[in-house]
């Protein structure tokens, strides 16, 4: 799986949305990706690229977009 | 000991996140439920020359459990949770702290961004995973698991009129399963029914918040 596609599926599972959902989403664009589950996607982003995000980044994490530039950021490649 | 005292809890704030610590006293001896913030804390327990004997534990996330550590280093007691409790304070996910600063954040409607140090706990000393009676001087505790806020939620009731819910019954507040530890099914299947059982009447000292009475209403209020 790549990192792409394991970013995706992080998406697809924590809001329960597919594939050609995730183009523009948005933090709270949906009932599920509210505080409670941005955290839980945080987190499991950390676990699954091996990053520990600042808590600044978290904050900024407002998009399906924004998440991949700050990934990069951290050095993974996607 | 004075076995005719009346119970009457002190309730100490921690201001960083609103959370509850109880402490109970019988002649100089203590006992500390959900400590919260150790200066706090030892301020009282210094100004009341008390020594802390037991800490007892309503869960596993970091705003009942943020003075235990510094506790510790200055007092020699034992701390008493749940089995699943005492496993999540050992870890920085389970015991919240891995999120805390961004869970403030929210908590504060993005108003304020606060240093919060992840940080683990060692285990309990004394652990239960049923029901579990034990007392302490002359109260009588009884421990009732109740997960599904966090798999080491428990109620502690004492002497069968006073209840120590811990994040359960938070005034103004629905019962949270998504936060680390949660579990919307099992608190469906488990957590609830242990809530649903509890008698009327009890005074209720939640994990944030003021005392009130549980009353048919209040129970009605949270689906019970």
């Amino acid at each position: 799986m790549t990192n792409l596609e394991k970013y995706n599926k992080l998406f697809m599972d924590n809001f329960k949305l597919t594939k050609e959902q995730l183009p523009g989403l948005k933090y709270r664009s949906i009932k599920l990706w509210d505080s409670m589950g941005h955290m839980q996607l945080m987190e499991e982003m950390e676990d699954n690229f091996d990053i520990s995000l600042d808590t600044p980044d978290v904050l900024s994490f407002s998009s399906y977009e924004k998440g991949l530039d700050i990934l990069r950021n951290y050095g993974v490649d996607i | 000991m004075n076995t005719n005292m009346a119970f009457k809890p002190i309730r100490i704030i921690d201001p960083t996140t609103n959370s509850n610590c109880y402490i109970i006293e019988d002649g100089i001896h203590a006992l500390i439920i959900d400590p919260n913030n150790f200066s706090l804390i030892n301020a009282y327990i210094k100004a009341r020359r008390l020594s802390p004997e037991w800490v007892l534990l309503t869960h596993e996330h970091c705003d009942h459990i943020s003075g235990l550590n510094e506790l510790r280093q200055h007092y020699s007691f034992k701390v008493i949770a749940q089995a699943a409790c005492s496993l999540g304070i050992q870890d920085k996910t389970l015991n919240m702290t891995r999120i805390m600063e961004t869970y403030l954040y929210f908590k504060s409607n993005g108003t304020v961004l606060t240093s919060y140090p992840k940080f683990t706990c060692k285990p309990a000393e004394l652990t239960f995973d049923k029901t579990y009676h034990w007392h302490w001087f002359t109260h009588q505790f009884t421990f009732l698991p109740a997960p599904g806020h966090t798999p080491g939620s428990t109620c502690i009731l004492v002497n069968n009129t006073v209840l120590f819910s811990g994040d359960y019954f938070i005034p103004g507040e629905d019962v949270i399963t998504r936060l680390p530890g949660g579990d919307a099914v099992i608190y469906e299947k488990i957590g609830k029914n242990i809530l649903r059982a509890l008698p009327e009447n009890l005074l209720v000292y939640p994990g944030h918040g003021d005392t009130f009475l549980l009353t048919k209403e209040v129970k009605q209020n949270y689906g019970l």
